[in-house]
């Protein structure tokens, strides 16, 4: 593959996440009942009109304006014409001429920047399903606004091109405009890549890789097809352009449709719904009203000090960010709360326990624990019980701590009384402490922290151990 | 004027089947009407807009609320043929 | 036949009862409907039924106004909950739809009752309702000759006393040109003036719903009654409806006109101008100032029609495909089985559209044909608007001859569209335009037409109530 180079461009499709749908007042619902969510309109009855969704429009200007696209004065919609069952006009509305951004420039982590050429409003298709007597058709998701966002040619190989679709991602979690669960088919890629020899610029034909719904696959659909296509260079063949599919189990891209057999979309203007200008001022609203970005909450989380696997944890996941945000505006220090929230809370979150997006707990009560375990008032182990304590039935660090009887054991003597108890109870460990094995000392602390339920710092327990036996 | 084939192209884009005959009289008929609109391709119009739309102070944009719509026998009572609450059409020739 | 009004007023001074009204219309259906088509499905019982509702209301004290209990009649395109409605194409069959247009929601809600759906050329494509997939109606007046179309069906009803009045749809003449061709007026109105919403869309940048009545005051309460803006459908003007009675009551006579001489042409018979002359020239008697004005581009505006209305349809009827609605032809896979429904199911005309119209927007000759005629629609109707800065209003012929017969033109479409070359104008410019019937010639009715300004439908209605009173001298 050495003597390639891949040229890569992206068309990601994000169905939004608004009430309505795009073009009617039916629920934007996933997971009803097959044709729940239908009317008219989204079933292409004769007779029935589009009405547009201004809460769609203005989703695209956000997206727009975070991918740093110019937003169009006057924008308009097109009818892309089609036949296909699940898509019941016979044509999709989408937009040809007039996109509503254009010309944004997005940074792939760990990669380089990437042009966009568009992001332009549409509507999706429904859902079809081969079944053995024929197909069929969920119209519950036909006419669900969706978003295309086209990519400049910049990606230069799969790795780049799939982290350039999880920033997408990202950016649209981070706006709010998608819930962009892969595993509901709300995002969508299509790829077009082709080869050519390392250092020329000729534009080899492309072949365009349809409708992948997971990082996975559109990685491994890209790497395969870089090498399909340089085994064809290599035996002095020709690549055709055309339109290819993934079979995933079977790790092969196959033809679908060759240009010669391209459809004619014939596009025209969409006579049913008007062109409509873009308010300068509301953009600008709209643009003043963006939260923080994937690309700048990163850039602040590495200013901050934190170490970059966490900052990319922290960075991807809004609920985890403003957690994070809260915790530090109630004067948490952030390296600490970064190893909190990656570590504890991070490993309760994998297991379900706890949710960044709807925590159990305040997140001021992070910092709260930190200025408790800063002052002494809580020992290490006594903060994990807390924050387990927390996740589990949300309340305040203070009430955790009194309730959990974890505050620390200030009488020395109390202590020490503790040390003797458990030295008397292991005479085997204290044997093996007295001819050296320095080793057990861990497990007498250990024994130390189990009696008093981690109300003894293990330096403080350590110290008493070893006074104990060196008299 | 219409090139010969055209028909029969323009049918499978459209998807119509069309009767024996019928290609033929409707190539004779399409020649007849683009022949005519020949003098409308003739006019120098390059500078003038285009106008798609004569609406005026037409309706706004809808806002964002959903409201339930028909109920599935109400929307594809119609329908030739259903499998439960789906819509069931014909496979497809790939799949064979 | 009464006029609605006449009908109304009678109502309201209880000569007459709504199920009255019906059982005539009724009679008059029974008596006439064999030879002249104009239905396409009854409601005996249903229109009935509603009259009795109607006639409980008003002695009640509880009448809706004008409309209460006046027998209508709906052009087969506009969709009717519950009640068969077909675009007289078979790819349909006998859809029920499942809600109603708004123009009828309207007429519902102010208790007219509809007596039927009327018969139109399928999906609206055609000037004489030849081209229905249930056979065609006749002209009441001249049953050898057509009524003209696509909505002849409506025309024929109201001209033949089956109902007080109709609605139909336009997209290049369908209203105006039935009407000049029966005798009855008709009105198209500035595009988005009424809600085309459950209008079944033949070229949605062209069609409005329009009405057939008796007489111009009777189309002015029809059209208050249908017209006015409506979420449901974009395109639909948002600005409050000017009272059109009013204007109807104040007439024309303080206006201005101009008749473009592009409207008086050789392809238009010389009795039909004769005609626009003497009324034009009533008008002058009657204070109407009459100007000088010119649209040079009018003799393009049939071409760019022939481009644009199709290039719509064949996207507006891609939607018809057998599966959701109207019968499916079985085929080895979807692929046949979406030819055969629409190879079986479209008429020949209807086909002939839609290749026509998959070709203009096809690639690589979008711009020589869609765009070309979009152009074209720019300039006329700035013709239009700097016409109407030196006139109120327009006075033309609506059609350049009187009905032709059953079968003239049916061989010959380039014949069969120039039945529009008068009307299609208004049609691509978006104005508000009226067919007034004026002084038969030889025994056949023949139609003035009048355009005026972009929703200034209240000019029009008050030339119109002119011209409807010099004409008829």
């Amino acid at each position: 593959m050495s003597d390639f180079a891949t040229v890569i461009g992206l068309e990601v499709h994000i169905e939004l996440q608004t009430a309505s749908k795009m073009f009617c007042s039916c629920p934007n619902h996933f997971g009803d009942p097959p044709n729940t969510n239908i009317c008219p309109v989204c079933l292409g009855l004769p007779g029935a009109l589009p009405r547009p969704n201004a809460a769609g429009v203005d989703a695209a200007i956000r997206m727009a304006l975070a991918l740093g696209c110019k937003v169009a004065d006057r924008s308009k919609f097109d009818r892309k014409n089609y036949f296909y069952p699940d898509l019941p006009k016979g044509y999709q509305i989408s937009q040809l001429d007039e996109p509503i951004g254009s010309d944004g420039l997005v940074e792939v982590p760990g990669g380089g920047s990437v042009r966009i050429v568009r992001v332009q409003l549409e509507e999706d298709a429904g859902k079809l399903q081969h079944e053995a007597q024929g197909a069929v058709v969920d119209f519950n998701r036909a006419g669900v606004p969706l978003l295309e966002i086209v990519s400049a040619p910049d990606l230069r190989s799969p790795q780049e091109a799939r982290a350039y679709w999880e920033e997408i991602r990202r950016i649209a979690l981070a706006l709010g405009i998608s819930d962009a669960r892969m595993e509901e088919g709300s995002v969508r890629a299509d790829a077009n890549i082709s080869i050519r020899p390392v250092g020329s610029e000729e534009l080899n034909p492309r072949v365009e890789i349809k409708n992948m719904n997971s990082f996975r696959f559109l990685e491994r659909a890209l790497v395969y097809e870089a090498g399909r296509q340089a085994e064809i260079y290599r035996q002095g063949g020709r690549v055709g352009q055309e339109t290819r599919g993934w079979d995933d189990p079977r790790g092969v891209t196959f033809s679908q449709r060759s240009k010669e057999e391209a459809e004619d979309y014939r596009y025209f203007p969409e006579p049913d719904l008007l062109p409509f200008a873009i308010d300068r001022q509301h953009v600008e609203e709209l643009r003043s009203s963006l939260p923080e970005l994937p690309s700048g909450r990163r850039r602040r989380l590495l200013w901050l000090g934190l170490p970059e696997e966490q900052v990319r944890l922290i960075a991807e996941s809004r609920g985890r960010t403003s957690f994070f945000d809260a915790a530090m505006t109630a004067g948490g220090e952030a390296t600490e709360l970064g190893k909190w929230i990656c570590g504890d809370l991070g490993r309760l979150e994998n297991d379900g326990r706890f949710d960044f997006e709807e925590p159990a707990f305040a997140p001021e009560e992070l910092a709260a624990l930190l200025k408790s375990l800063a002052e002494g008032d809580l020992t290490g182990p006594g903060a994990k019980q807390v924050i387990q304590r927390l996740a589990q039935d949300g309340g305040t660090v203070r009430a955790a701590i009194a309730e959990l009887g974890l505050g620390k054991m200030d009488d020395l003597e109390a202590v020490r009384a503790e040390v003797r108890q458990v030295l008397e109870e292991q005479p085997k460990a204290l044997a093996d402490l007295r001819a050296g094995k320095q080793q057990v000392m861990g497990f007498l602390v250990g024994q130390v922290m189990r009696r008093t339920r981690g109300r003894v710092a293990p330096d403080v327990a350590s110290r008493l151990i070893a006074e104990e036996v060196g008299q | 004027m219409a090139e010969h084939g055209l028909v029969q192209r323009l049918a499978a884009l459209a998807r119509l089947e069309l009767a024996e005959g019928e290609a033929d009289r409707l190539e004779r008929d399409l020649g007849a009407i683009l022949e005519h609109v020949e003098r409308l391709r003739a006019l120098p119009l390059r500078d003038v807009g285009a106008t798609y739309w004569t609406a005026e102070a037409a309706q706004g944009m809808r806002e964002d609320v959903s409201r339930s719509g028909l109920d599935v026998e109400d929307g594809l009572g119609s329908a030739a043929a259903r499998s439960g609450r789906y819509l069931l059409v014909p496979g497809m020739r790939e799949d064979a | 036949m009464e006029s609605l009004y006449t009908a109304a007023d009678r109502l309201e001074r209880g000569e007459t009862s709504s199920e009255q009204l019906v059982r005539e219309a009724l009679d008059r259906v029974a008596s006439r409907e064999e030879e002249l088509h104009a239905f396409l499905t009854l409601l005996p019982e249903g229109s009935l039924e509603d009259a009795k509702e109607s006639d409980k209301r008003r002695l009640g004290g509880h009448r809706r106004g004008l409309f209460d209990g006046i027998p209508w009649a709906a052009k087969d395109n506009l969709l009717t909950e519950g009640v068969r409605t077909t675009a007289a194409s078979k790819i349909l069959g006998d859809y029920l739809p499942p809600y109603s247009s708004t123009a009828v929601r309207r007429l519902d809600e102010q208790g007219a009752v509809l007596v039927g759906k009327t018969n139109l050329d399928e999906f609206a494509m055609g000037s004489s309702t030849e081209y229905s997939a249930y056979g065609p109606s006749r002209n009441p007046v001249d049953p050898s000759r057509v009524p003209g179309g696509s909505s002849g069906g409506s025309a024929v009803a109201v001209a033949a006393g089956m109902c007080h009045f109709a609605l139909g749809s336009e997209t290049g003449g369908s209203v105006r040109q039935p009407a000049a061709f029966c005798g009855v007026v008709g009105v198209k109105p500035s595009y988005g003036r009424v809600s085309r919403y459950g209008l079944i869309a033949f070229a949605s940048s062209l069609d409005q719903i329009g009405t057939l009545t008796r007489d111009v005051r009777d189309a002015a309460a029809v059209l208050g009654a249908i017209a006015g803006g409506d979420p449901m459908d974009q395109t639909s003007a948002a600005s409050p409806v000017p009272d059109y009675l009013a204007a109807v009551a104040e007439g024309g006579r303080e206006l201005s006109f101009g008749v473009p001489p592009e409207y008086m042409r050789e392809g238009v018979a010389p009795d039909v101008r004769a005609e626009v002359e003497r009324v034009a020239a009533a008008l002058e008697r009657q204070g109407m100032r009459r100007r000088e004005v010119t649209l040079p581009h009018t003799e393009y505006a049939l071409d760019a029609y022939y481009i644009i209305a199709p290039a719509e349809a064949s996207s507006n009827l891609s939607r018809f495909d057998g599966m959701r609605y109207g019968p499916r032809a079985e085929g080895q896979d979807l692929v046949e089985s979406y030819h055969r429904s629409r190879g079986q199911g479209f008429g020949p005309e209807v086909k002939r559209r839609i290749l026509l119209g998959t070709y203009v927007l096809s690639a690589g000759y979008y711009d020589t044909y869609y765009l070309q005629a979009q152009r074209l629609r720019t300039l006329l109707r700035q013709e239009f608007l700097r016409a109407f800065e030196q006139v109120d209003v327009l006075l033309t012929p609506t059609t350049p001859t009187t009905a032709f017969r059953l079968g003239e033109h049916t061989q010959d479409p380039l014949a069969m569209y120039m039945a529009d070359a008068l009307t299609i104008p208004a049609n691509l410019a978006g104005l508000p335009a009226i067919s007034v019937p004026g002084r038969p010639i030889g025994g056949l009715p023949v139609g003035l037409q009048v355009m005026a300004p972009p929703l200034r439908e209240d000019l029009m209605f008050a030339a119109a109530a002119t011209v409807e009173e010099v004409a008829a001298r």
